[in-house]
């Protein structure tokens, strides 16, 4: 069953989402060569804290941090330790705010440098991204009360794969409110026919993320027992905000202003 | 944090036969699994050796095992 939000709860998700895109924004601003990925785990605790909230992520069981960073072949779920991030590193940040008993989730990748110096995997590294951001604003178009899971996910895959890369299949979007992943699931790949999948209605709380590598979307699970990442150093991506589907446009919580996402 | 939908299938070499049908088998990015065959190949009587090439399920609970589910 897919929870629907109540008034009261979606009040408190709007603002929980709205005080997440400024711990964000916040941390986006310190990304830079030279940063040590802890460093920026331990701002993004105490701002999370600051304004009021609970590191989402610290509530999933033996996960201690309060992001994912997940550098060049990683994909997701990268636990932020000594590294120091290098100039033309492709730096995916995920944050997750628990605010008034209710989770909101968001990432955004970008890559680390100067134009001048050397991007990894040979200069085409404004298309990569560009494709993620594209995906991901038309996903939330896509998401509209009446409108399927599948129509989402339809629209991610395409988008991803006209401009030439590949949607990674095991990882998917959810639902997300009192727990952090709740129903639906939402592929960024169609796994099964539209007709199959549920129905978005309103108040619903989608946490819809787009996940897709530069070649083959294959996956390994690092020494670690988090970090996922391309056995083949297949650099990879990541765009999520947390949406409330409404009767109408839907409404993204976690709207970072640096990039306003126009429905 | 993202959701993972179904088990992540890595491809490796098989480097060593051990007994009760478990195997290790060196993956993509060099690291080696403690891994065992699959029921359904075990059913079809399959049979894996040293050398052969094969697909391995990664469990996320233990990142140095796997379950092999294809050989090539």
């Amino acid at each position: 069953m897919i929870p629907i939000k109540t008034e009261k709860e979606i009040k408190l998700m709007k603002e929980g989402g709205k005080r997440l895109a400024l711990v964000f924004a916040e941390v986006l601003k310190i990304v830079k060569p030279g940063v040590c990925l802890k460093k920026l785990d331990q701002l993004a605790e105490k701002l999370v804290i600051k304004q009021g909230g609970f590191p989402s992520f610290k509530t999933v069981k033996g996960y201690h941090w309060a992001t994912c960073i997940n550098i060049n072949e990683g994909v997701v779920h990268g636990i932020p330790n000594d590294y120091r991030i290098k100039e033309g590193d492709l730096v995916s940040l995920d944050m997750g705010m628990l605010y008034k008993g209710f989770h909101t989730d968001m990432a955004r990748t970008l890559w680390v440098g100067n134009p001048k110096s050397n991007p990894p995997a040979g200069g085409q590294n404004p298309k990569f991204l560009k494709a993620g951001k594209e995906a991901l604003r038309a996903a939330i178009k896509a998401a509209r009360a009446d409108n399927r899971v599948g129509h989402v996910s339809a629209v991610i895959e395409k988008v991803i794969r006209r401009a030439g890369f590949s949607p990674v299949k095991e990882l998917t979007g959810h639902g997300v409110g009192k727990e952090l992943h709740e129903e639906p699931q939402i592929p960024c790949f169609l796994a099964k026919p539209i007709e199959k999948t549920p129905v978005l209605q309103p108040g619903m709380t989608l946490a819809i993320e787009v996940i897709y590598a530069w070649k083959k979307p294959d996956l390994v699970l690092a020494n670690d027992g988090w970090t996922i990442k391309t056995p083949h150093g297949s650099l990879s991506g990541l765009f999520e905000d947390t949406v409330l589907i409404t009767q109408k446009r839907p409404i993204i919580l976690t709207d970072l202003e640096m990039k306003p996402i126009v429905c | 944090m993202v959701k993972q939908e179904s088990k992540i299938k890595v491809e490796g070499v098989v480097i060593e036969a051990l007994p009760n049908a478990m195997f290790r088998v060196k993956i993509e990015d060099g690291r080696i699994l403690l891994c065992h065959l699959a029921g359904k190949m075990r059913m079809y009587r399959i049979k894996v050796m040293p050398g052969d090439k094969v697909k391995v399920e990664m469990t996320p609970y233990d990142e140095n095992k796997g379950r092999i589910v294809y050989r090539e």
